[in-house]
């Protein structure tokens, strides 16, 4: 390269306007990298499981904010012990001439809150 | 794509203002040069495979765009007095770096079309003779001629 050349090449050149690049790739670099960020692909596999896992945990997670669906109802227990009979004690269907020999005791027991 | 896309930033961030001198020195008009660029960026945006040498690629498809943009808008070549230099504000600025900024751009716009691009290709834009040879699909010697001969015709105009 000559002094001329150089002297040429000295001069100042005019530039592309700031907003240039912007309006080529669309957005500011922040932007750009978001968007990146949400092209990336994802096999169909890791998806689904990921789907799955996020569907257990937002059920369990509704669980331990709400608190159980429906209060449980209390249950009772009816035991019979030493009962010699032959026909069936809980069998309603004719009335029972007499009282059932044995021994009655009932309990009651809630079940633990799930 | 998203390779292609990064390739063509980084491309843009090394050689945008050398880009934009080459589609200047077609147009002569700033708004269109950067239309032109716009439209070449677009162009390759498009690619479905990444070109071998893609800084060569853009620089021509800036270039094929540029004549494009010409044709379409049917405009003759308008060229401002400062052509692809920067108009300087800076009352800073030496009288006699101004009067030089203001004859080399009158002595480029006295060369042909061939000659004044390739001396913007190679000077300004820092492309080889052999890149300018690819782009514009013509022979290096073919080239080196039209520069050297640009550079004669500009130093007897410019009488230096």
């Amino acid at each position: 390269m000559d002094d001329f050349e150089a002297q040429l090449k000295s001069v100042p050149l005019a530039r592309p306007s700031d907003e240039m690049k912007k309006r080529i790739f669309g957005t500011g670099a922040g932007r750009s990298k978001f968007i990146e960020a949400l092209r990336v692909r994802i096999p169909v596999g890791w998806a689904a499981l990921f789907a799955l896992f996020a569907g257990l945990a937002g059920m369990y997670l509704s669980q331990w904010l709400k608190g159980p669906v429906a209060a449980p109802s209390k249950v009772v227990y009816v035991q019979i012990i030493k009962a010699r009979s032959d026909r069936n004690p809980f069998d309603f269907t004719e009335p029972a001439a007499d009282f059932m020999p044995g021994e009655l005791t009932g309990r009651t027991e809630t079940p633990k809150e799930i | 794509m998203r390779r292609l896309r990064r390739d063509m930033e980084r491309i843009y961030d090394e050689y945008g203002p050398q880009m934009f001198t080459c589609a200047l020195s077609v147009t002569g008009c700033p708004g269109l040069a950067e239309d032109a660029m716009h439209e070449a960026f677009c162009r390759g945006f498009r690619l479905t495979e990444v070109p071998r040498n893609l800084k060569a690629y853009m620089f021509r498809s800036v270039r094929n765009a540029a004549i494009d943009q010409l044709r379409q808008r049917k405009r003759t070549r308008n060229f401002s007095e400062d052509y692809i230099f920067a108009c300087s504000e800076d009352p800073g600025e030496l009288a006699e770096q101004k009067q030089f900024r203001r004859r080399a751009a009158e002595a480029l716009l006295k060369l042909s079309r061939n000659e004044r691009e390739t001396i913007v290709q190679h000077l300004y834009a820092d492309l080889t003779f052999q890149e300018i040879a690819d782009l514009r699909e013509r022979s290096i010697g073919t080239i080196a001629s039209w520069y050297r001969r640009g550079l004669i015709k500009m130093k007897d105009n410019m009488e230096v």
